[in-house]
């Protein structure tokens, strides 16, 4: 039986595990949400602890990274999440400031194991190594 | 610009088995314009050889009927006279086929007579052996040389088939292209998408997808691509094990996963509606 963890869960789960896990920065889940298929939508941001692709360029004056903008879903091998390209385009438009090209999808499946995977509106060339 | 493309179909099951292009100046022309598809012609006594395979180029659906919205495309069916229609054909047409290629014969035998007896006379010229006191003697030469010519005279088999040149191939153009727009359903749009962002699309079967899309000529790039099926864009959900599974393959092979959903169903044979679809690509982010 599959476990499907509650939207504040999976949002406190990931945000421990960028906090913790991979030693990222000022995560916050943030208030704003979209509604969707029932449930609120709420991204977190953060600031990774070291630069995540080679193409990034710093931004922000104090040379800072740029903040992420993270989305956290339900890894759902019978696709009971139900994230559309429709949603992504949503979150995009509403959650995110204008200035963002990636979301960073935090998959958490039913064994609080959570992937990290960007997600770049419309087509984008591979990073360099 | 146009490129004949053959169909072949199942006549039985009424299903369009292939995409065709046997001429080498087409292919060259399709590369042109970004189409590449597949060579799989094999030598006849290699049935098993995967390299170096020759014409025909098969294509894909999609890339046909991109061809066809260009107006580059000509259909032409390939196997529409395999059928007793052909038997009736050679039946009628025996006695004009055969006077046909006895014809062609004894004209291709002419032409290598006089080449090869030229091509003698020019040798025995250059070697000084057709002066004038031995005059006899070469003619004699001559005389025997011309048993030698006629049997060294090949019979040319013609690259094109007389029988199926006399059949009617026209093709319902319209029923062809209507059931490869079935066949592609939402692809499609993918398809064209992708190729006015200038991305040459090829099978994408070896790393998961639909297709790959590299940035320009296969032969020049890496592909960067590996794009899925078509979903739809308000309804489809997004299937996150495969999202994972093509994402982290593509790590490797140095590939972003990309989905495109395809906002709504308008009229397939028009032309030119406008972009529909939205993409995402989707990479490992490098931790967890």
């Amino acid at each position: 039986m599959e476990v499907l963890h509650k939207r504040h869960e999976l949002e406190e789960l990931v945000k421990n595990n960028l906090l913790h896990f991979q030693l990222w920065s000022n995560v916050q889940v943030q208030n704003e949400y979209i509604p969707w298929k029932g449930m609120e939508l709420r991204l977190l941001t953060g600031k990774p602890s070291q630069k995540l692709s080679n193409d990034d360029e710093n931004l922000g004056t104090d040379g800072t990274l740029m903040t992420e903008y993270i989305l956290p879903i339900n890894m759902s091998q019978y696709k009971t999440e139900f994230i559309t390209i429709q949603c992504l385009d949503m979150i995009f438009e509403k959650l995110c400031p204008e200035y963002v090209k990636r979301l960073v999808l935090a998959i958490v499946s039913d064994d609080g194991t959570t992937v990290f995977y960007f997600a770049y509106k419309g087509i984008h060339k591979p990073k360099r190594n | 610009m146009s490129v004949t493309i053959h169909i072949l179909l199942n006549k039985a099951a009424d299903e369009i088995v292939s995409q065709l292009v046997f001429d080498v100046e087409d292919i060259k022309k399709l590369r042109k314009l970004g189409i590449c598809g597949i060579l799989m012609g094999t030598l006849p006594p290699a049935s098993q050889q995967n390299v170096f395979l020759s014409v025909p180029l098969r294509l894909m659906m999609e890339e046909t009927l991109w061809l066809y919205e260009k107006g580059y495309a000509k259909l032409v069916l390939l196997n529409s006279p395999i059928d007793a229609n052909l038997a009736s054909k050679v039946h009628e047409n025996s006695v004009k086929l055969s006077n046909i290629s006895v014809e062609a014969n004894q004209k291709s035998f002419e032409s290598q007579r006089q080449y090869k007896t030229e091509q003698h006379r020019r040798k025995l010229e250059a070697l000084g052996l057709l002066t004038a006191e031995n005059n006899d003697k070469t003619a004699k030469d001559i005389q025997n040389n011309q048993k030698l010519i006629e049997s060294s005279l090949f019979v040319e088999i013609p690259n094109s088939s007389r029988i199926l040149s006399l059949l009617d191939k026209s093709t319902d153009e319209k029923d062809v292209i209507s059931k490869l727009y079935s066949n592609c359903g939402q692809n499609y749009h993918i398809f064209r998408d992708l190729k006015n962002q200038n991305y040459v699309l090829a099978p994408g079967a070896r790393f998961g997808g639909r297709f790959i899309a590299y940035p320009g000529d296969p032969l020049r790039f890496h592909s960067h691509l590996t794009v899925q099926n078509a979903i739809d864009y308000y309804n489809d959900p997004i299937d996150l094990l495969s999202l994972i599974g093509g994402s982290r393959l593509g790590t490797t092979v140095k590939k972003l996963w990309v989905i495109g959903g395809i906002k709504s169903e308008k009229d397939e044979t028009q032309v030119d509606n406008s972009s529909t679809s939205s993409f995402y690509s989707v990479e490992w982010a490098g931790f967890g």
